[in-house]
């Protein structure tokens, strides 16, 4: 499709047709888009802001500035932002509802069969935090048979490279809705989608469209088998079933193999690839699109990879999984089945790709636990001060108290410590928060 | 949809300031000495190529439909003799903002807020609504005075405490006060005013920027190598300093800091809003240092946050502890 939204047909990279085209199950564009009166491609998206610089850029200057349908992109009318603050964002996402559910209404009326709803937004920001945290209970209450995915960007690690001195508090109380509201959050790092840029991409100074370019990657791999349909993994549903025991143990990790860019000079990357190899190194923690150690410590709840390419045996398969498991130690969970799930998937057929085997892998690991304790505790050394917060306390939600911090961070707290007890082999008989004293929210989506 | 910034200027301080800060703003878009902004031709000697600015100097002007570009900015003090000399003569202000009155308040912060000042904030508040009312969307105040003088500490006290009512309590309003050095003082009762001034303007205001003359003579001196600094040069330096912190606002970047931002990343507690500031690089032109130093991320902000040559507020980076920062 091009930038305008209209279709293009160029000659396909591959010359013989793939069984699924001879059978007719050509690629899928409705998943993601759909068509307009003059024939043209119109992205089901909803681009949502309180401020108007980012999308105001997009929407003149961008290449795709035809795309996007006008009336799906909203702007606050007060254009200030959120400065950076989660109950600023969640006051002016209150403020705003009628208008935005509006536009999801009109959207997902337009569709035949709608099955779910994708959010990418950041943890620390004051917009994509705040606003995100009240559409995600909006959503949860207005659709509620649907499936709510995020991708949701987690700050930088270091204490030395912080872009926002609040980020705790405003990654606390988002986390405390992403556990409650949403059904599988696919959780990237700032941190480790830089160190990807620089160690294997050999980009000194990544910016933010080379990380941005990584993230739509792992976007666009995540839902080949959507849109490339085969046998089976053709419904969203299906692929985060396979990945997701426990209502509140929905936090994904991804990771891609082989990464190159179009300008990284030609000996950077991979060159031969073959299943074997793609699938024992989407094993390998630096791969991987979050910072947390997967080497050492805690082990894998379960696994599922996408291989894409046009001419996967499936014999290869099985010999590269019964060569991972004899060589290579991959912890999984003692309460489970230990078994890698695998999908293949076909490549476009308009983009041309050096490699012919490309892997996508989505892990739901339980030491990203690791990442939610860091978090807890650089919120409780800002929190035990009470430092920062007057600009909190001057909002609606916070007025008379600052409990909702206090639930928020019992309800992380929890879900940390249910990640440590999937490591156990008593998991199934873990009762959540026996200790802790906070009442359960109203939109608890778990059953516990 | 614009996001504008309505600056007043209060007192003989406040409005030298404000000249060179428009200067400067001016400079900055383009825009010529009487209001007009010439198309961009990509030979100018800004560098050209300011594409389609989608209008971002207005967060600063406001258009004519004749094309003249007139700055959000209100002059206000209590004798007539500096506006006049400054602004009157200028054909980028618009005349209807300039207020002036007839008794100055005399180095005196009562005089400034009660006796002489409460004659003169009725007008002020009027032209501030009007020229709100012009905004689309104003997002705050930046207030510029002298906390030493009178009408710059009791007026300045009076406006903040006007602009605390409804209509203005969401805006964030930032104040550049320029305070009393140790070792140069400009009147003998300066204490007396500032401890006025600062009581009140505390509880009123979202961020105050302390600049003082001593620091910035010896940036001056030191950095930019000036063996006698004047009030310009001065002047200049603090546009810079404002000029740089609104550039988010006005310039197209991959990381955007609002106006909002700055209070909820700086001030920890509601009374600590006192912040200190430096500008980096100070290279001086007389030894022609552009051409022989480069100046990297790294070193620009080595320079900014632990030299004592580049700050524009008395205070020693070496002691005492950060407790917030803004790198812009």
């Amino acid at each position: 499709i091009a930038p305008d939204g209209t279709l293009q047909n160029p000659e396909p990279a591959t010359k013989n047709e793939s069984w699924q085209q001879q059978m007719g199950l050509d690629d899928r564009k409705d998943v993601f888009f759909y068509m307009s009166d003059d024939d043209k491609y119109i992205p089901r998206a909803m681009l949502i802001d309180l401020e108007p610089r980012v999308v105001n850029k997009l929407a003149k200057q961008g290449t795709y500035r035809n795309l996007f349908n006008p009336e799906n992109l909203f702007i606050a009318k007060d254009g200030g932002g959120a400065g950076n603050n989660w109950a600023s964002g969640f006051r002016q996402g209150e403020e705003h509802a009628e208008q935005v559910l509006d536009m999801i209404d009109r959207e997902s009326d337009n569709s035949d069969s709608l099955e779910g709803f994708v959010l990418t937004h950041s943890i620390a920001g004051g917009t994509g935090s705040g606003m995100g945290s009240y559409l995600l209970e909006a959503l949860n209450d207005h659709f509620p048979k649907k499936i709510v995915q995020t991708y949701s960007v987690f700050p930088n690690w270091d204490q030395s490279q912080s872009d926002v001195v609040v980020q705790p508090y405003n990654s606390i109380l988002t986390l405390k809705r992403l556990t409650l509201n949403a059904d599988a959050v696919v959780v990237l790092d700032n941190t480790a989608l830089n160190r990807i840029a620089t160690d294997k991409l050999r980009i000194d100074n990544p910016s933010v469209d080379h990380l941005n370019s990584l993230v739509a990657t792992i976007m666009a791999a995540s839902t080949t088998t959507l849109r490339y349909p085969g046998f089976m993994n053709n419904d969203l549903i299906g692929i985060l079933a396979q990945l997701i025991p426990t209502p509140r143990c929905h936090f994904l990790m991804s990771g891609y193999t082989p990464l190159v860019f179009e300008d990284a000079h030609a000996s950077a990357g991979v060159r031969k690839t073959t299943v074997l190899d793609v699938m024992r190194r989407l094993t390998q923690p630096k791969n991987i699109m979050v910072s947390a150690n997967t080497r050492d410590q805690g082990c894998y709840i379960s696994m599922l990879n996408i291989l894409q390419g046009n001419d996967i045996n499936p014999k290869d398969i099985h010999k590269a999984l019964q060569r991972i498991r004899e060589r290579h130690n991959i912890p999984f969970i003692p309460w489970g089945p230990a078994s890698i799930q695998v999908a293949l998937a076909r490549k476009s057929p308009y983009v041309d790709s050096r490699h012919k085997v490309s892997g996508f892998m989505l892990a739901n690991h339980t030491s990203i636990a690791e990442l939610f304790d860091r978090l807890l505790g650089q919120y409780d050394k800002i929190r035990s001060r009470n430092a920062f917060l007057d600009n909190y306390r001057k909002e609606p939600m916070f007025e008379d108290s600052l409990d909702e911090f206090d639930y928020a961070r019992a309800t992380v707290q929890n879900l940390v410590d249910e990640y440590r007890a999937c490591e156990r082999s008593d998991y199934a008989s873990f009762i959540p928060g026996g200790h802790s004293t906070a009442p359960p929210t109203p939109t608890t989506v778990g059953t516990y | 949809m614009g996001r504008e910034l309505v600056s007043i200027h209060v007192g003989q301080a406040g409005i030298s300031v404000g000249n060179s800060v428009w200067e400067l703003y001016a400079l900055e878009h383009g825009i010529t000495a009487d209001g007009m902004m010439p198309p961009s031709d990509t030979t100018s000697s800004l560098g050209g190529g300011v594409e389609d600015d989608s209008n971002n100097y207005n967060t600063f002007f406001s258009e004519t439909p004749q094309g003249q570009h007139v700055p959000r900015a209100i002059f206000v003090d209590l004798e007539p003799t500096v506006a006049d000399d400054v602004v009157r003569r200028s054909k980028l202000y618009n005349p209807d903002y300039v207020l002036t009155g007839t008794h100055d308040a005399a180095n005196n912060y009562a005089r400034g807020h009660y006796t002489v000042g409460k004659d003169m904030i009725d007008q002020l508040m009027d032209k501030v609504r009007k020229m709100t009312d012009k905004c689309d969307n104003c997002q705050g105040f930046m207030i510029y005075h002298a906390l030493g003088g009178g009408t710059g500490s009791g007026f300045t006290s009076l406006l903040a405490d006007q602009l605390m009512q409804d209509d203005y309590k969401r805006k964030t309003k930032m104040l550049f006060a320029i305070t009393p050095s140790p070792q140069i003082s400009g009147s003998i009762v300066e204490p007396y005013n500032t401890t006025l001034a600062y009581a009140n303007l505390l509880d009123s205001t979202d961020l105050i920027f302390n600049l003082d003359n001593q620091a910035m003579y010896q940036s001056c001196v030191k950095s930019l190598q000036l063996e006698r600094p004047s009030y310009q040069n001065l002047n200049r330096l603090i546009a810079q300093l404002v000029s740089s912190l609104t550039a988010s606002l006005r310039f197209e970047t991959s990381l955007n800091v609002d106006i909002h931002d700055l209070p909820t990343s700086l001030v920890p507690y509601p009374r600590l809003k006192l912040i200190s500031s430096a500008y980096a690089p100070l290279l001086s032109k007389s030894n022609n240092m552009n051409a022989y130093e480069a100046s990297s991320v790294h070193e620009l902000t080595t320079a900014v946050m632990t030299s004592n040559h580049n700050l524009l507020t008395n205070c020693n980076l070496t002691a005492g502890k950060y407790m917030g920062g803004v790198l812009m």
